[in-house]
């Protein structure tokens, strides 16, 4: 539907195009600006430029409050007002496309990565993309579904010959990571207000770690590289049978129950 | 449309409730004040796992509920999210939700979400729109929600009514409750120079089932709705006026930003509630 403007004898954008050019300029800095403004009227102390950069502002705000609550080391290191120049950048490069909230803010590590070469004042701050993947699966594990409870009696029944066939699954709030970088020490120093500037070594080879969820509570734990194969392994939906082979020198056995007991394998099924 | 179903069972919502954010979770659950209901943002509530729908269930078990969402983006023209929606519905459903409450506006097109109330023209074509869209909604849900006027610091050329002639309309027309929230209306008479007293006498009480109050933040040429001060003094004015004609609509204090402690959001509900009784009693008074 069109409507006829009285003064410039425009055609005025429908609804839709209104919305669409409106969400352009909000979330891609581009988009038909002088078009929209055109659409708005001025006001005493709000031109129509003001009054469409009041709600970029927001999205700003909004914005960097999320982020800066998923990813409080990263922001400590490089300062608020870096970060939040990182977070408009990265706002206009992934704009959400969820109404949930909670879910907006996966790629920054991902983003960092990419931009490091690009940004010569983060040149020592290579290990912050490996900072961010931790935080966000933090912060990602304490909203993570639930997992049923292992049902023991179910694995008692098991037969040596079905066990040929099993496939433990890992929880829904579970996940590894490795780093070249002592991640887990920065993270400790860093993620609260009162974060601490330390120099850390760099550990001789890659630091194996998991992030899960025990009681409600989000917890991070120190793996072997051993330890980390296996559970990428079970990841991977490897049967016990491929398991037992995959590595000699770990106890499968007590790998397995250690696993159990702490939540990371929250079940099993039969390969078909 | 097909017919709204009344709620069975429903606790009342009635005098002056809180809008509770996480910062007093733990509190409320911890100390269990007295507080008729509580309203809450249901987008921080729909996590399918961890500490998030405990907490959900304890305290929709020691306080009646109500749903406050930002994301339906009833004024948009995507489609309607039916999966967000459908989580609406599940929450409502399972935790006796009295009601739910979304804004006059759209937060998202073109799947790209902007997690901001943004406006629309006050336009025919815009408030068929919205009316159909929140048809669609409430046949969804199988009840009335209610639809709340936003602040706005934009004006479009192309507006062919007043903002309270569209609220009224859509009101009306798609058979919805509303929330009016008096502090909006404040802003955008500041902001936009819209009439507050007037608008307070244009809108139709009786559709009128929730009051919110909260503080705007100055800023350097306009007013932010930031929800990070007490109550202003002429909001207090204007909802006095307000509750002249509806003086038993329960009011809710927002508070989202800068979170002060419970209490002083108790003391804002007091104040509110003692506006509310002072109307009460001059009611009590001329029918006896």
């Amino acid at each position: 539907m069109l409507f006829v403007k009285h003064d410039k004898m425009n055609y005025a954008m429908s609804l839709a195009d209104t919305q669409k050019n409106f969400m352009q300029c909000l979330i891609a800095d581009r988009g038909n600006v002088d078009g929209f403004l055109s659409e708005l009227s001025g006001m005493k102390t709000l031109t129509p430029d003001r009054q469409l950069s009041i709600y970029k502002s927001n999205l700003d705000g909004a914005h960097e409050k999320v982020l800066a609550q998923v990813y409080p080391a990263c922001r400590n290191i490089v300062g608020e007002k870096y970060f939040n120049q990182l977070c408009r950048q990265y706002r206009y490069r992934f704009p959400s496309v969820q109404p949930d909230l909670n879910n907006y803010g996966k790629a920054f590590s991902g983003y960092l990565k990419t931009n490091l070469a690009h940004h010569k004042e983060l040149e020592d701050f290579n290990y912050l993309p490996d900072l961010a993947l931790l935080e966000w699966y933090w912060h990602a594990t304490y909203f993570s579904e639930d997992d049923r409870p292992f049902d023991f009696n179910k694995l008692a029944q098991v037969s040596v010959e079905q066990q040929q066939a099993l496939v433990f699954k890992l929880s829904h709030a579970f996940s590894v990571q490795k780093s070249a970088f002592p991640v887990i020490e920065i993270w400790h120093a860093n993620n609260t207000a009162t974060s601490s500037n330390q120099m850390f070594e760099m550990p001789e080879s890659d630091v194996y770690y998991c992030v899960f969820r025990k009681d409600y509570q989000v917890d991070m734990e120190v793996l072997s590289q051993h330890q980390f194969d296996l559970l990428v392994s079970i990841g991977q939906q490897h049967t016990l049978n491929q398991l037992s082979d995959d590595d000699a020198n770990i106890d499968l056995q007590q790998q397995l129950q250690y696993y159990i007991k702490q939540g990371w394998i929250s079940g099993f099924y039969f390969m078909d | 449309m097909s017919v709204l179903l009344e709620k069975t069972g429903q606790r009342s919502i009635s005098g002056t409730g809180i809008g509770l954010r996480s910062a007093h979770v733990n509190e409320i659950l911890r100390t269990q004040p007295k507080i008729p209901w509580l309203e809450l943002l249901a987008d921080n509530h729909m996590a399918v796992g961890g500490l998030i729908p405990l907490q959900l269930e304890a305290i929709c078990e020691r306080y009646p509920v109500t749903f406050h969402s930002v994301g339906l983006s009833l004024g948009s023209v995507d489609p309607l999210d039916l999966e967000y929606l459908g989580k609406l519905k599940y929450l409502m459903r399972k935790y006796n939700i009295a009601w739910l409450s979304e804004h006059l506006c759209f937060t998202s097109v073109d799947g790209f979400h902007s997690h901001d109330l943004l406006p629309i023209p006050y336009s025919e074509e815009s408030l068929r729109h919205m009316v159909e869209r929140i048809f669609q909604v409430q046949d969804f849900l199988g009840e009335r929600i209610l639809v709340e006027n936003v602040s706005s610091y934009m004006k479009f050329a192309e507006t062919e009514m007043d903002e309270v002639d569209f609220v009224r309309e859509v009101a009306l027309q798609a058979d919805c409750d509303l929330l009016i929230d008096v502090n909006n209306i404040y802003v955008n008479h500041l902001n936009l120079g819209i009439d507050p007293v007037v608008y307070i006498q244009k809108l139709p009480y009786e559709r009128i089932k929730e009051i919110h109050l909260a503080g705007y933040q100055q800023k350097e040429g306009f007013v932010l709705d930031a929800h990070n001060h007490p109550v202003s003094d002429p909001v207090w004015d204007l909802y006095h006026q307000l509750i002249q004609q509806v003086p038993d609509v329960p009011t809710l204090i927002e508070w989202d930003n800068d979170i002060p402690p419970l209490s002083r959001l108790l003391e804002e509900a007091e104040k509110a509630n003692a506006v509310r009784e002072t109307r009460q009693d001059e009611l009590c008074h001329v029918t006896s």
